[in-house]
């Protein structure tokens, strides 16, 4: 663990038990500098939601023993950071109606231009896309779409809501990968009260 | 074994033991649940009573026991969400998905 005003440092060893321990380590550093009564109603909540996220995808997908958690706050945000040098993010891009598997997004992207968008999810009522400016970086957001009624709502829903989850609890989500060194980082942003 | 369940007027109530119902649990759940389901349940009241964290492993299969229990007219309901329970399936939309009320008392209210 490394600690300094600003910015707090510590490894994750890709167990299941630590989970909850390295969330309430990560959240308490964030909550002594800020201040519990200072972070927004539902801040804090958001925060733990998406730590847990990136540390049960880190023991799901990423196939690494351990990763490198990092946190930065300034006046205005939350920074939030997990590095690992595993798999690289596995994503579905699927047509725009939700229907046609496109096959598999693989890194670097192949595009020939950017920016892309691609959908990488989609249930009853929304859609996960991912923007990608260039070949090896993707910003995640959510497209509202026309909502489905029951039962059409439950079939058309992915039980996989991980990656949905981190986007909708962050302020802005985002994965790179790093061709040359095999490095992923998944960060995630958290705009502070009256920012 | 992840539910502590009882059957009242066949209906099972089923109250999820552990206070984080994460990826440690979620497949235990599953599980459990489809076997209520096999064993004739037509109705299960799930219970959030004693959990203080949900994570989207355990949301994923309490979908994937939706989807079981739809095309064979079984019901699955939730209860007594805590917050941040709550807030976490109205974030992912799955509010509108399932049955959700203030406890079982009221759950066994709207079946009468």
């Amino acid at each position: 663990m490394n600690e300094d005003q600003n910015r707090f440092e510590t490894v994750f060893e890709c167990d299941l038990e630590a989970i909850s321990d390295t969330v309430s380590l990560c959240v308490a550093y964030i909550e002594g500098q800020i201040g519990q009564q200072d972070l927004e109603l539902g801040v804090s909540t958001r925060i733990k939601w998406v730590i847990t996220e990136m540390l049960t995808n880190a023991i799901k997908h990423s196939a690494v023993e351990e990763c490198l958690l990092t946190i930065r706050i300034n006046d205005a945000q939350v920074f939030f950071e997990k590095k690992d040098s595993g798999k690289p993010l596995t994503l579905k891009n699927y047509a725009s109606s939700g229907v046609a598997d496109r096959g598999p997004i693989t890194w670097p992207l192949q595009e020939e231009a950017f920016p892309q968008h691609f959908q990488v999810y989609h249930n009853g009522s929304e859609s996960l896309t991912v923007l990608a400016e260039s070949p090896n970086r993707v910003v995640f957001y959510i497209q509202e779409i026309e909502s489905e009624e029951m039962p059409m709502l439950l079939l058309n829903t992915s039980e996989h809501f991980g990656l949905l989850i981190l986007t909708k609890a962050s302020d802005h989500f985002e994965y790179e990968y790093e061709p040359v060194t095999g490095i992923n980082r998944f960060r995630s942003t958290f705009n502070l009260q009256g920012s | 074994m992840i539910l502590k369940t009882r059957e009242i007027n066949h209906v099972i109530q089923a109250t999820i033991v552990p206070d984080e119902a994460s990826l440690a649990n979620s497949e235990s759940f599953k599980e459990e649940m489809i076997s209520l389901m096999v064993g004739g349940a037509k109705l299960i009241m799930v219970s959030f009573e004693n959990v203080n964290y949900v994570d989207s492993s355990f949301l994923g299969s309490l979908v994937v026991a939706l989807k079981y229990a739809l095309p064979r007219n079984i019901d699955i309901y939730l209860v007594s969400l805590k917050p941040d329970v709550h807030n976490l399936l109205t974030l992912i939309r799955m509010d509108k998905v399932f049955k959700i009320f203030k406890d079982y008392a009221e759950a066994m209210e709207v079946i009468k």
